[in-house]
């Protein structure tokens, strides 16, 4: 296919832009980077206090090597795959009860009102002494703050555009659940998809709040530890790891999303 | 001959928690097999009601409707709506196959019927698109194709073109008319367009305001069965005028 020259320009055009988004990007990360590391080394801000990128790889090294990095890594991946997972799982099952049922949503709405607006947190204690200090406690704290905002962004996935929906299946004669499945589920796929990526950020809140409050292990554990010996090279690192872990829960989300909506289709 | 399709002595009540409504009041009609019903009244009088009862999805507080001898709820109706609600996520091909799934009759047969039907009516190439791709047009085809695939006795349209623009709404029309004589279905159409019930029924079917009873059954006794002939017949005119006062006066009188 031929392309005329105004095409080209424009696509010419969209290209530099793209490129010039990319390395920007980069850009701000390794100014940002270098300006850290030079200052903490020439004295103008007090590594001690701050960190310093070398003094963070150097600490991830040494985390790697002498303290058993990877089971820190393993226990919190553990602790937030559980309550993102269970979360998201009761979350979506209470969200189909109560769409199947406008009785049950009704009696229900209040308690949710409520609990969407408690601080999860402030039921750390209890959890404790209910539960014990251990991953179970922190797991449950993940679950709980994941739980509510799923069932309230599943059900009004469910609820929205439903009664043109409902009509046409009535006219087809389509059972409740044959206008579930057919209709109501795919239609929510992309609120679902949205709920789950609330969800994830939501699980390493709860993890990290579970581990700053008891836990002997895991990288809130690290990061709570460290900031108590004043290790802030400790502290950073942490941080560091988490970011990256978080990014790629969320990364796997989204291709979770692909493949949901290529089951639609079916 | 009896008719195929009878409603006797309907009325029906909506109950809120304010007030009830009267929405139809001894409803007394017969339509023959192969007939092209419009059903034309003020907005707000009670048609869709009546579609729905003709439909059997809802009971009728008094009456009883029959379809080619059986009650209502126990047939199989085609039913149009006036938004097509295709599954944006499912292509044509199933989209046109919904019908048959939900009713489970997804046998070999219905599915090449439903392939022939595509096929007939310009949505072959279509098949295998989503409905984003296709205009309203084809749209409302497809929705079309979805309901006669599942082989219905009757045919029930409530508005299907008041969504489309002008253009559109006169080719799509004019098409659906010919598919469903060609099909030799049962149809009654709803519709608050005068022009589009004169150009497409044999039968026009004037309703009161709420609650709506039967001012007068008209045999619109065009020579021409091609819609687009009608709209544009002289004697297109002289039912206009005749409907439009009948409406009018409809809608008024009792006020």
């Amino acid at each position: 296919m031929k392309i005329s020259q105004a095409h080209e320009d424009f696509l010419r055009k969209h290209k530099r832009k793209q490129l010039f988004i990319r390395f920007t990007r980069y850009m701000i990360l390794i100014v940002f980077l270098a300006l850290w590391e030079v200052a903490a080394r020439t004295g103008i801000i007090d590594p001690f206090i701050t960190s310093s990128p070398s003094g963070i790889v150097s600490t991830i090294v040494r985390l790697w090597r002498e303290d058993n990095l990877l089971m820190h890594i393993g226990v919190t991946m553990y602790e937030t795959c559980m309550g993102f997972i269970l979360g998201t799982a009761i979350g979506t099952f209470i969200a189909v009860l109560m769409w199947w049922s406008d009785t049950l949503c009704k009696i229900l709405d209040p308690y949710l009102v409520v609990l969407n607006a408690l601080p999860k947190i402030a039921l750390g204690p209890l959890l404790i002494v209910w539960i014990g200090s251990g991953t179970e406690s922190i797991i449950v704290m993940a679950l709980l703050i994941s739980l509510v905002v799923t069932i309230m962004t599943v059900l009004s996935g469910f609820v929205e555009e439903n009664s043109q929906k409902k009509l046409l299946m009535d006219t087809l004669g389509a059972t409740k659940l044959q206008l579930f499945f057919y209709a109501v589920l795919p239609s929510a796929v992309p609120t679902i998809v949205s709920a789950l990526k609330l969800s994830v950020g939501m699980s390493w809140v709860g993890v990290i709040v579970g581990e700053y409050l008891v836990s002997k292990a895991g990288l809130g554990y690290l990061i709570v530890y460290g900031g108590q010996v004043f290790k802030l090279d400790l502290v950073m690192a942490s941080i560091v790891i988490l970011c990256i872990l978080a990014a790629l829960m969320y990364y796997a989300v989204a291709a979770m999303e692909v493949a949901l909506r290529k089951w639609r289709t079916k | 001959m009896e008719p195929f399709v009878s409603l006797n002595n309907i009325s029906h009540v909506y109950q809120d928690l304010k007030s009830e409504t009267y929405a139809l009041c001894d409803i007394n009609l017969s339509i023959s097999k192969g007939e092209f019903i419009a059903i034309i009244g003020p907005s707000g009088c009670g048609k869709t009601t009546l579609l729905s009862i003709l439909s059997g999805m809802i009971e009728p507080t008094q009456g009883t409707v029959t379809v080619n001898g059986r009650p209502a709820s126990e047939c199989d109706v085609g039913y149009m709506l006036q938004h097509d609600h295709l599954f944006e996520w499912q292509t044509i091909e199933s989209n046109a196959l919904l019908g048959l799934r939900v009713r489970h009759k997804l046998s070999d047969e219905n599915r090449k019927y439903a392939h022939e039907l595509l096929t007939r009516y310009g949505l072959e190439e279509f098949c295998k698109a989503y409905p984003t791709q296709l205009s309203g047009g084809m749209r409302q085809k497809a929705a079309l194709i979805r309901t006669l695939a599942l082989r219905p006795e009757m045919m029930l349209l409530d508005e299907p073109f008041s969504a489309l623009d002008f253009q559109t709404r006169l080719t799509v029309a004019d098409e659906v008319g010919k598919i469903i004589r060609s099909e030799g279905k049962t149809a009654i159409l709803v519709t608050h367009d005068i022009t589009e019930a004169i150009s497409l029924a044999d039968k026009v079917v004037v309703l009161s305001k709420r609650p709506a009873r039967i001012l007068k059954i008209h045999d619109i006794d065009l020579p021409s069965k091609n819609s687009l002939e009608r709209r544009t017949d002289p004697g297109a005119g002289e039912w206009f005028d005749i409907l439009w006062r009948e409406l009018y006066e409809g809608s008024v009188d009792e006020k």
